[in-house]
């Protein structure tokens, strides 16, 4: 993602501007999905999620100010969004609301893409996130490590770790 | 492969999973701000509603707030004299001051307009706004209700006021839900009053023993209980500016309290009425912990707690609440005390520079380190690079030399594989060597993080400085917090 087109583009959303939307979409829905796609585990509630993630971009836009980051505030989005399906899924398997979704006991359901998947059966969640940021919302990983509230050397080493488990776990699907 | 190829794929493979943009997505209108910064101070002041579920009379000096509960399927709540329909239809209840019931069938109709209290009479006092509900959409006859609610000055358009209107969906399709809410939520910012569309869930089960036996009253402290904790979870989604709130929670939580014990003091004398304060009291509580991550096990540590008062008082409507109710008082002051601490964040000098200290440090630690392995990383990476250049220039040179070019190439290639592997090895060695040495960094850190955690303690002084105002606020009138739970809840 080019954080200063998403800055221009956000600009234009809050505007009202549809077309500055949809490439705003075009953009970052990778990012989103790939990120909102760890929580619920299954393409159909994550493609669910996704929309929900910017349907709430159209309906915040209004609040979103000038000079603001906007691949945070989109990233902001869709974690809360994320965390409120999680809570929501939490409350409807037991009453009175824990917060498990038991979706995370079955493990993921594939997508068809070999590397993505390879994420999300390899990599532990917080490898995966600090993958996607990077390779998928191009955060640095000083700026990952801001956004996990982690150490920047358990970015970098988490970072690596990750790559090398990819790489292990292809070869062996291979 | 490697990181630039796992990258190069996993971007390409995005590329098709992510899902394009839904027609429903395309088609929603984008909410613009009417002015730039004004525009949203507003916004921002919408969704900060301040009070749920007040009653009687002091309704009219408070915001109102507008409750619609979306009851479908078969769970009714007995308190309000419907009848559970078997029909997949369902039941509306839509809460300002005036109360109305809308029953509407399976395909989301609105058949039937009932009243559930004297505003909720007189506003369908007009035959004419009462049959134009029956017959509509239940979005519809749900923005028809709010319309005359405003029209009838129940929504308050007043600066200081911020209104609510929360939906209570049960065991149906969450379609209707949202379109209800989407079409309240668009109406509200179109007609600019200061609103919030909160949306709940509950379960079938949970809905029932909530409203079994519950009347009057307590309805209305439940449906504030409810309220407050929709509010705290839109409020955790809506934090789009991550956690950007700022007021001094122990001057809001202080002037707050203060403000409802001069208002309803002497007046409280019934249970319901009580409960009902204390349901405000922790809405007011999870309002100041939205931005907490601990704040959901705060709150529902306070909440769990609070439904055994009510389920006590249910079943011993003779005996004091005095013993059950200070219970629950006591997890409100330990919540309230906690909050202080969170809230009074960093005017510790000394735990501000510590904290500052030990991230420092640790921050240069794995900059140092992280700067070794990249550099060794790097260096590495270009020796193999320059490795591989040299064999593939022997390739060149090479293959004009030879007859038996394949055989030839073979022998390189053999050769460029071992090379490779010498390099890899001596790469994955080096990589080895920095892991432990961050290893040991990580080490390192935990003891810096306890010297941290020390000095953080020191800021205790300042949070029982802000707790103690909010207890002073709390007892002002009554001189002690005993007297103040004796006076307002037990023996007068």
């Amino acid at each position: 993602m080019d954080k200063k087109r998403l800055d221009e583009l956000m600009i234009g959303v809050a505007r009202g501007d549809n077309d500055a939307f949809a490439e705003l979409y075009e953009q970052t829905r990778k990012g989103v999905f790939a990120f909102v796609f760890g929580y619920c585990r299954r393409y159909h509630e994550a493609e669910d999620l996704t929309q929900t993630v910017y349907l709430r971009v159209k309906a915040y836009a209004g609040s979103y100010r000038k000079g603001t980051d906007a691949r945070a505030w989109i990233f902001q989005i869709a974690k809360n969004a994320a965390l409120n399906h999680l809570k929501k899924a939490g409350r409807e398997r037991s009453v009175g609301g824990g917060e498990e979704c038991a979706a995370h006991a079955e493990g993921y359901e594939m997508t068809g893409g070999a590397v993505f998947d390879a994420l999300n059966a390899c990599c532990d969640d917080q490898e995966r996130k600090i993958v996607i940021l990077h390779v998928l919302w191009g955060y640095k990983h000083r700026e990952t490590a801001q956004l996990l509230e982690i150490p920047l050397g358990t970015v970098t080493w988490k970072y690596n770790n990750a790559l090398k488990k990819l790489r292990q776990y292809l070869k062996e699907e291979d | 492969m490697d990181e630039k190829d796992l990258k190069k794929a996993l971007l390409e493979e995005l590329e098709t999973i992510a899902p394009k943009m839904s027609d429903k997505v395309a088609k929603a209108a984008i909410c613009t701000s009417s002015e730039t910064d004004g525009g949203f101070e507003r916004n921002k002041r919408r969704r900060s509603p301040r009070r749920f579920g007040a009653k009687g009379a002091a309704l009219s000096a408070l915001a109102a707030v507008l409750v619609i509960a979306i009851v479908l399927g078969a769970v009714l709540p007995p308190m309000l004299g419907g009848d559970p329909t078997d029909s997949g239809g369902g039941y509306l209840l839509i809460t300002v001051n005036p109360q109305i019931e809308l029953l509407y069938d399976e395909n989301g109709v609105v058949y039937d307009v009932k009243s559930g209290n004297k505003d909720g009479d007189v506003m369908l006092s007009d035959p004419q706004f009462r049959k134009s509900l029956t017959g509509k959409s239940v979005g519809a006859a749900a923005q028809a209700v709010a319309e005359e609610a405003m029209a009838l000055g129940y929504l308050c358009e007043d600066e200081e006021a911020v209104d609510a209107v929360k939906l209570t969906f049960v065991g149906a399709a969450s379609e209707t839900a949202d379109s209800v809410s989407e079409t309240l939520e668009s109406y509200f910012v179109d007609s600019g009053v200061r609103c919030m569309v909160v949306l709940a869930e509950e379960s079938e089960q949970f809905l029932r023993e909530r409203y079994e036996g519950i009347t009057g009253g307590l309805s209305d402290m439940l449906a504030a209980i409810a309220g407050a904790a929709d509010e705290f979870l839109v409020r955790n989604t809506d934090n789009t500016d991550g956690g950007a709130l700022t007021e001094d929670y122990g001057a809001l939580a202080a002037q707050y309290i203060k403000d409802r014990i001069a208002m309803l003091g002497e007046e409280i004398e019934k249970t319901d009425e009580a409960l009902t304060e204390f349901g405000v009291l922790n809405a007011m509580i999870e309002e100041l912990s939205s931005d907490l991550r601990s704040a959901t096990d705060i709150i529902f540590g306070v909440k769990l707690n609070y439904w055994d008062v009510l389920a006590y008082t249910e079943t011993n409507p003779d005996q004091a609440l005095g013993p059950e109710l200070a219970g629950a008082m006591e997890d409100a002051e330990k919540v309230l005390e906690k909050l202080a601490g969170y809230g009074c964040a960093v005017d510790s000098y000394t735990a501000y520079t510590a904290a500052e200290w030990a991230y420092g440090l640790l921050s240069d630690g794995y900059e140092r380190y992280r700067d070794d392995i990249t550099d060794f990383i790097d260096e590495a990476g270009s020796a193999l690079s320059e490795i591989v250049g040299y064999v593939n220039g022997i390739y060149s040179s090479a293959a004009a030399w030879f007859e038996d070019i394949p055989a030839a190439l073979e022998q390189f290639g053999t050769a460029l594989e071992e090379i490779e592997m010498l390099a890899s090895d001596a790469i994955s060695t080096a990589e080895d060597y920095f892991e432990s040495v961050a290893a040991l960094v990580f080490a390192e850190r935990e003891q810096l993080a306890a010297y941290a955690a020390s000095f953080c303690s020191q800021r205790m002084p300042i949070d029982e400085q802000t707790y103690d105002a909010i207890r002073n606020e709390l007892t002002d009138t009554y001189g002690t917090l005993e007297n103040w739970y004796d006076t307002v809840f037990g023996n007068k």
